[in-house]
């Protein structure tokens, strides 16, 4: 009743639109006359004329030919073409002259009654239209693909559209014809099709290839969405949706690696939730971090390492951990000052942008996941030794050497490793999450929710993660957009007692008994003791931006973004009374509670004006203005002798608190022109100038210039492509950008603590810093030149890149005399680091048919970092007793005194007559190396429906101190100090550590290939999906760390006590890499 | 739904609009204000001027002092003092702990990389720069004499203890607090740094003045002190003979922060890696078994933090707040008694220890029969357990060598260690690596010298 009645409301209105329309019609064809017939009325039309017009554009040429003919023209600008004509005739009509202006373009001209010429579009013919519909589809995956652009070429005006979340797309009103309909989608092959239309329905389905390298890619970047072929920098992608479906990740930093040339990834240990260092084209700074900043929908991000304020023993998170990898649709490497150079006073260490997944118009589409996996410990840890002479006691190798004692018996035990004493547990995860996406032409939504449960391989380590994410664009109309991101995390991540904390669990087995009989083989404490301490951290981070994006007109966009990124965190530690550990003051109860809120927040404002000059030159000018304010404010708190059955700090007998609160502000302004030759030769050049809060007072701005320049060389004319090679790019750019002090480190000051004057508290002060009023960024230029080639009928893809990166004005923490009195040092602008090097992408497809396919990438890089100067008087900086910053040396290298040995008298013990240590320390080597190589494979067997990938990674030309080994030595439990078998080699480092002071010999090549993941996936036949109603099934089963092959002696290579810290990396008893197993099926509705 | 449309666009391109341009006017005009901040966790030096300042400035000094000389409990496993660590180069105390650079202390190997000595050398510095500066402004105010005393006592102190327990070449340099140059010090050597720090005492002296007799006493104790190393006995003895027996001088230990906790408490009752000697290296004084009430010690039946060394925990210092005595009425009678003993006056050196043991209810000691080496030997072993754990035994044990020509290998802990190994040779502490970053750094400038 209620349509009756609508429709009985329309109609009406219908029927006026229509008269209007047909008195419209009316109205239009007595206004104009087409010339053909009308002309013989119109005489000034054939006047005479003649024209002398070299290379002029055609709107001068008609007003040339109106001028002389003396006609009155009327025509739109804007449907006039920019080429440019040139036409020397003499004696013609003006009717013959603009007949041939208009001979070429899709222009016509009438006269209308009062004698002006109207210019105007030819009308489109009446004809009969049909419609193409069809499907898109993944030609490996045979997934949908949704936002596919499909365009029918040679229409007037071109038609297209793109697929809807289930693939499918449709155009109407298509003239009957034959037509080429193509395809296009970031990431694949760009595919055509032949059509006829012919009044009815036809359907063309795609079924798209991955492309190995796609020129028309889109990047983000400072100034907004730019094509990859314009961008004059090597810039990583990686495409995150399949990844978390098909491989063991866990956490952001796992997509990343081994994804993107020379981006390292250096997890610092085991235990779930630690941390994950991450350095681009190497190390610039000898002082300052060199983590990259990370963008995620343009909100600079909370990316602080080690950020954790108790003692965890080295085991610290990344704030980087807390974004779910779920959500995210890729990311985004540029790597160096060069290409980072818009970013500013932030950036020299590269940047990262994370882009989450957005939704697409259409139906509703449901995602979900479920994952369940389990982790085991799979390190061998070194047996605790203790000779003894006939009295019992102690008879140490050496002794044994040099005749002090007789060794008697030798006993041998390591808790960890034993079943009856080990604390170790196979460690479950869970995971799930649901999103859905769609979307209307004016309001598309993505809403995801996930929650994981991940168990350590101890009772006392797990994370429970939960987030939420909306993301929201809304399209105003068809030039104003308004984006709005909002993601929430909530996590619990707790932390046994582990790494260097003094009663750390590796520490109480690895210098553990030598026997089981005393303490079951541990040290002081057993791991039920230990487990009695609850150390955990409390996330809420809350990050969301909102972004609007205006384009007034084709020619000009303005984008206007602000965001903030809050993080909420709770550093709680609880040792309970009268159960924790008796050491120190544990076993009265005592209670850690560390509130930090950290605020970060962005504001970006560009805008851009596009013009094409001419036929091949356009134009592009961007300018930008950028704020960001990181503030940090922390209060800690600790309460000790705490009522028993209380946790509560209020109960304690005795309390501190203290705060902290750290802030820094940059200002940046940018000018960025891009000019295009013909769309295949690209050259940028910009600065940005800012101005930050840490400089010195003496120091105003910094100014940071970039040029580049891409040049798509293979669409030249002369250039000849085939099937061993397709296209070829050549890249270089030019670019700087810098890094800002620490809030503090320009001043000189105090800080305040609490002292005792006459039994009384009061306020005192103790130096803080020397400070530096001349302070300035850091500045780090950048030189790259590189090549992007598909070869082989596209079936191979090279990036290659070159990059000589220079450090200038590099903060040195000089280290200032201890006898100053003045603290460890101040930041001073004095040195300079070089960092060279050579990156390769590889992406081959070896074997493709309609049956299987094989996909083998190598991802690899070169890196040779050197500090070249440190400064006039400046010593070497002494990071830790083994790591040095020395001129003409990697930054953080190992040195220490060499020695010799030699079992002089044969009786294959090392007494220390027999060891001899050089008089200076020497270089030994850097913990970060050189080399990093990851080779890909991925094999599809029956079409998609069995894929298969395993990813294996070479590190080489590193070292890393195996202080684990050297500690113990120190506390006589080695094997080197206690067995005469032990091997000389062995026995000399032991003896050369405990009496020379010298640590060479714990310093060992760390060199290693892990095989990091292998996974297999189930893709369920179409007829399954059918039967189930669903558009996606899948089930995935994977491992990571499956496999390592290396000489070290240590209990992994590739760990880190210090967590995520700059330089100082040492192996000292923190869990090594665990391996993971993981179940995860996937399915979508 | 047009209209809400177009007039959504409208606002839209109205707010775009007033956001740039607010932007653009606000960077333009109020950049400095946009990267202006504040860091309320600091203290510029401006903030410290006037005798408010002073007093912050003299808390703080003396708050370094006690972090130098005691340690606190305060960073990763706890902060050592001068104290303690040089209680290891001598016979006070063993390890039984875990950390290596703790036991290099112990068997007096102690490398010039040892991080825990690294920093007692910077905490002590610290102690020493703050006293001075602190001093310099209450000069510069006026009629702050007993501030200004007591800080130039700290500093004469601190050279005490610099000259006491390190080689010779500890160079003393100065960060200007109001921003001015860095000043980078020549090394000493150690009769020039008890010389310098002789210097700090009479200043003290001169400031206290007749009328502060505590700050006084504090100076004439210190000079006495700095004049023992220099060999100059009987002017050591003059400078203390107005001090009372009873004079004590402390420093302050609180629980109301980790940094200000006592660290011989922390390091030994609490951490039990400090557990007292009993005849350490054959020389060592048998300071468990002499049940002596100066030195006093309890046995719990534990092991030390190692886990395999028994324990005995002194009772000198039972809380995280017990003070320790810095100088005293009773070390200002104990250089008499050496004074005396110089002087073979065995009359004298009863009569005086035997006062003192009698504050304690020790009984008499009769040493009529004694020859001088015998009669110093009582001396320095009374000295070591008035003066146990408080900082004074290896500057005491190195005198023996440098001033009284004994043999170091009849004095310290000497021969076979306990755990392993040998006792080095070395009497006293390296100066750190860390100091080479001053370009007059030389190093230890004799390595034989005590």
């Amino acid at each position: 009743m209620k349509k009756q009645k609508l429709l009985t409301l329309l109609l009406p209105a219908c029927l006026v639109l229509l008269m209007v329309s047909n008195i419209y019609a009316q109205d239009q064809s007595r206004q104009f006359v087409s010339l053909s017939w009308y002309d013989q009325d119109y005489s000034p039309y054939e006047q005479k004329i003649s024209l002398d017009l070299k290379e002029v554009p055609v709107e001068k040429a008609l007003l040339m030919i109106a001028k002389k003919g003396n006609i009155r023209l009327a025509y739109n600008k804007k449907i006039i073409p920019v080429q440019k004509i040139t036409m020397v005739v003499e004696g013609i009509t003006a009717k013959e002259a603009l007949e041939q202006v208009l001979k070429d373009t899709k222009l016509e001209m009438v006269a209308s009654p009062n004698g002006q010429i109207v210019i105007r579009k030819k009308p489109v013919p009446v004809i009969f239209q049909g419609s193409i519909t069809g499907k898109v589809t993944d030609a490996k995956a045979g997934e949908p693909l949704a936002g596919v652009n499909i365009v029918v070429e040679e229409t007037d005006p071109i038609l297209g559209t793109s697929t809807n979340a289930d693939g499918n797309y449709s155009i109407n009103n298509v003239p009957d014809g034959s037509y080429i309909i193509t395809a296009k989608f970031l990431g694949f092959k760009t595919t055509s099709k032949s059509v006829n239309v012919s009044g009815g329905e036809v359907t063309v389905n795609f079924q798209l290839e991955s492309s190995v390298l796609d020129m028309d890619e889109l990047f983000v970047t400072a100034t907004g969405v730019r094509r990859k072929v314009e961008i004059g920098n090597a810039i990583s992608r990686i495409d995150a949706v399949n990844d978390v479906k098909t491989r063991p990740i866990s956490d952001v930093a796992g997509l990343l690696q081994g994804q993107a040339a020379g981006v390292q990834i250096v997890n610092s240990g085991g235990a779930t939730g630690m941390g994950t260092r991450i350095r681009i084209r190497g190390s610039n700074s000898a002082s300052l971090s060199n983590e990259p900043v990370i963008y995620v929908d343009g909100v600079r991000i909370n990316n602080d390492p080690n950020s954790i304020s108790f003692e965890t023993g080295g085991q610290a998170p990344s704030r980087l951990g807390d974004l779910n990898p779920e959500n995210i649709e890729s990311i985004e490497v540029i790597k160096g000052p060069s290409a980072a150079t818009l970013y500013g006073s932030v950036a020299a260490n590269g940047v990262i942008r994370i882009t989450t997944k957005k939704g697409q118009s259409g139906e509703p589409r449901w995602a979900a996941f479920t994952e369940t996996g389990i982790v085991n410990n799979v390190t061998t840890y070194p047996a605790n030794f203790r000779a003894v002479d006939a009295s019992g006691n102690p008879c140490f190798t050496f002794e044994a050497a040099e005749g002090t004692c007789t060794q008697s018996s030798i006993s041998s035990y390591q808790p960890l490793n034993e079943s009856v004493s080990s604390p170790y547990r196979t460690g479950n995860t869970y995971g799930l999450g649901l999103s859905v996406s769609g979307g209307s032409e004016t309001l598309n939504y993505f809403i995801s929710g996930n929650y994981a449960d991940n168990e350590g391989t101890l009772p006392v380590n797990n994370l429970k993660k939960a987030s939420l994410r909306g993301n929201f664009q809304s399209y105003i109309n068809e030039d104003l957009k308004v984006t709005l991101n909002t993601g929430y995390t909530n996590s619990n991540l707790e932390l046994p007692m582990n790494g260097t904390f003094s009663i750390g669990l590796l520490g109480q087995g690895l210098n553990g008994q030598a026997t089981p009989d005393i303490n079951n083989g541990w040290g002081e404490f057993t791991p039920a003791q230990l487990f009695t301490v609850d150390s955990r951290q409390q996330i809420n981070r809350f990050t969301t931006g909102l972004e609007t994006e205006w384009v007034p007109s084709q020619n000009l966009n303005f984008r206007l973004s602000g965001g903030l990124d809050y993080t909420s965190r709770w550093d709680n530690q609880f040792f309970p009374t009268g159960t924790a550990p008796d050491f120190l003051d544990f076993k009265d109860g005592v209670r850690i509670s560390n509130r930090f809120d950290v605020f970060n927040y962005t504001l970006d404002a560009n805008g851009t004006y596009s013009k094409e000059v001419s036929e091949n030159l356009s134009s592009r000018t961007s300018v930008g203005f950028q704020y960001l304010q990181d503030l940090t404010r922390g209060t800690l708190a600790t309460g000790r002798q705490i009522v028993a059955g209380s946790e509560s700090i209020a109960g304690a007998a005795n309390t501190t608190s203290t705060e902290q609160t750290t802030e820094q502000r940059t200002v940046g302004v940018f000018l960025e022109e891009r000019l295009s030759f013909q769309d295949k030769l690209f050259v940028t050049g910009a600065v940005r100038a800012d101005r930050g809060s840490a400089f010195g007072a003496q120091f105003n701005a910094v100014f940071y210039p970039k040029i580049s320049a891409s040049w798509l060389i293979s669409e030249e004319s002369f250039f000849s492509t085939g099937r061993w090679l397709s296209s070829l790019r050549l890249r270089s750019a030019w670019g700087e950008s810098g890094v800002q002090p620490g809030t503090n480190d320009a001043l000189r000051f105090f800080i305040p603590v609490a002292a005792t004057v006459n039994g009384e508290s009061v306020t005192g002060v103790t130096f803080g810093g020397v400070g530096n009023s001349d302070l300035k960024p850091e500045r780090s230029g950048e030189f790259e030149i590189g090549m992007d080639a598909t070869m082989l009928s596209d079936r191979v893809a090279l990036e290659a890149t070159y990059f000589n990166k220079q450090t200038q004005d590099a903060l040195i923490f000089r280290q200032l005399p201890p006898s100053l009195g003045a603290g460890g040092g101040r930041f001073e602008n004095l040195g300079s680091v070089a960092n060279t090097g050579f990156e390769l992408s590889l992406s081959t497809t070896v074997l493709q048919n309609e049956t299987a396919y094989f996909d083998f990438d190598i991802v690899g890089s070169l890196i040779n970092n050197e500090l070249k100067e440190l400064g006039n008087g400046i010593e070497p900086v002494i990071i830790s007793s083994v790591q040095r910053h020395v001129e003409g040396y990697p930054l953080g290298g190992y040195w220490d005194e060499k020695y010799t040995f030699s079992d002089a008298n044969g009786d294959g013990l090392i007494g220390r007559n027999e060891v001899t240590v050089g008089n200076e320390a020497v270089y030994l080597g850097s913990p970060f190396g050189d080399t990093d190589v990851t080779f890909t494979g991925t094999s599809g067997l029956f079409g998609d429906r069995i894929v298969v990938s395993a990813l294996l990674n070479y590190r080489g030309g590193r070292k890393l101190y195996n202080n684990t080994n050297a500690w113990r030595n120190g506390n006589n439990n080695t094997e080197a100090l206690n067995d005469p078998n032990a091997s000389l080699e062995n026995q000399a480092r032991a003896v050369a550590s405990k009496f020379f002071g010298t640590e060479a010999g714990y310093i060992e090549d760390a060199s290693f290939w892990r095989l990091r993941e292998v996974s297999l996936t189930y893709n369920a036949p179409l007829k399954w999906l059918d039967a189930l109603g669903v558009s996606d099934l899948s089930l995935t089963l994977s491992g990571a760390n499956l496999g390592l092959w290396t000489d070290y002696s240590g209990l992994d290579p590739e760990i880190s006590s210090r967590g995520q810290a700059n330089f100082i990396i040492d192996d000292f008893m923190t869990q090594p890499p665990v391996r993971t197993w993981k179940a995860r099926l996937n399915i979508s509705f | 739904m047009s209209t809400l449309l177009k007039n959504n666009n409208r606002i839209w391109r109205q707010l775009v609009i007033a956001g740039i341009t607010a932007i653009v006017v606000f960077g333009t005009y109020s950049c400095d204000d946009m990267v202006n901040v504040t860091d309320p966790d600091i203290v510029t030096p401006e903030s410290l001027v006037g005798q408010q300042g002073l007093e912050t400035l003299r808390a703080g000094s003396l708050g370094d002092l006690a972090v130098a000389m005691s340690g606190s409990a305060a960073g990763h496993g706890a902060t050592a003092g001068l104290i303690t660590m040089s209680a290891l180069m001598t016979d006070e105390y063993i390890y039984t702990g875990t950390f290596p650079t703790r036991r290099e202390a112990d068997t007096r190997n102690v490398q010039s990389t040892n991080g825990t000595m690294g920093g007692i050398y910077e905490n002590m510095h610290r102690a020493r720069a703050a006293a001075e500066r602190a001093a310099e402004q209450a000069a510069e105010i006026g009629g702050l004499t007993s501030i200004e005393s007591e800080m130039q006592n700290v500093a004469g102190y601190s050279y005490i203890m610099f000259a006491e327990t390190f080689c010779p070449g500890v160079p003393f340099s100065k960060a200007p607090a109001d921003g001015g140059d860095l000043q980078f010090g020549e090394p000493l050597t150690t009769e020039q740094m008890f010389t310098r720090a002789a210097d700090w005492f009479d200043e003290a002296l001169n400031s206290a003045g007749s009328a502060n007799t505590q700050m006084a006493n504090l100076a004439r104790i210190g000079k006495a002190r700095a004049l023992l190393g220099l060999g100059q006995i009987s002017e050591a003895a003059n400078t203390v003979q107005s001090v009372p027996t009873d004079f004590v001088y402390n420093i302050e230990h609180s629980d109301n922060s980790r940094r200000q906790e006592n660290g011989i408490y922390i390091m030994s009752t609490v951490r039990q890696q400090w557990s007292i000697a009993e005849g350490k290296g054959g020389n060592g004084l048998m300071f468990r078994s002499a049940n002596d009430p100066r030195a006093p010690w309890e046995d719990n039946d534990e092991k030390g933090q190692d886990d395999i060394t028994k324990y005995y925990n002194q009772l000198k210092y039972t809380s995280s707040s017990a003070p320790v005595v810095l100088a005293s009425g009773i070390e200002a009678r104990l250089i008499e008694a050496e004074a005396a003993v110089q002087a073979t006056d065995n009359q004298t050196v009863e009569d005086i220890h035997n006062t003192l043991r009698a504050l304690e209810g020790l009984p008499a000691d009769d040493l009529s029969g004694m020859d001088q080496d015998e009669l110093r030997a009582y001396h320095f072993k009374e000295r070591a357990f008035w003066l146990f754990s408080t900082g004074h035994r290896q500057g005491d044990l190195r005198r023996l060598v440098r001033v009284y020509d004994k043999n170091a290998a009849d004095v310290f802990p000497w021969g076979t260690y306990f755990k392993g190994g040998q006792y080095e040779p070395v009497l006293s502490f390296p100066v750190p690596q860390s100091e080479e970053n001053n370009p007059n750094f030389q190093g230890c400038l004799d390595e034989q010298d005590t």
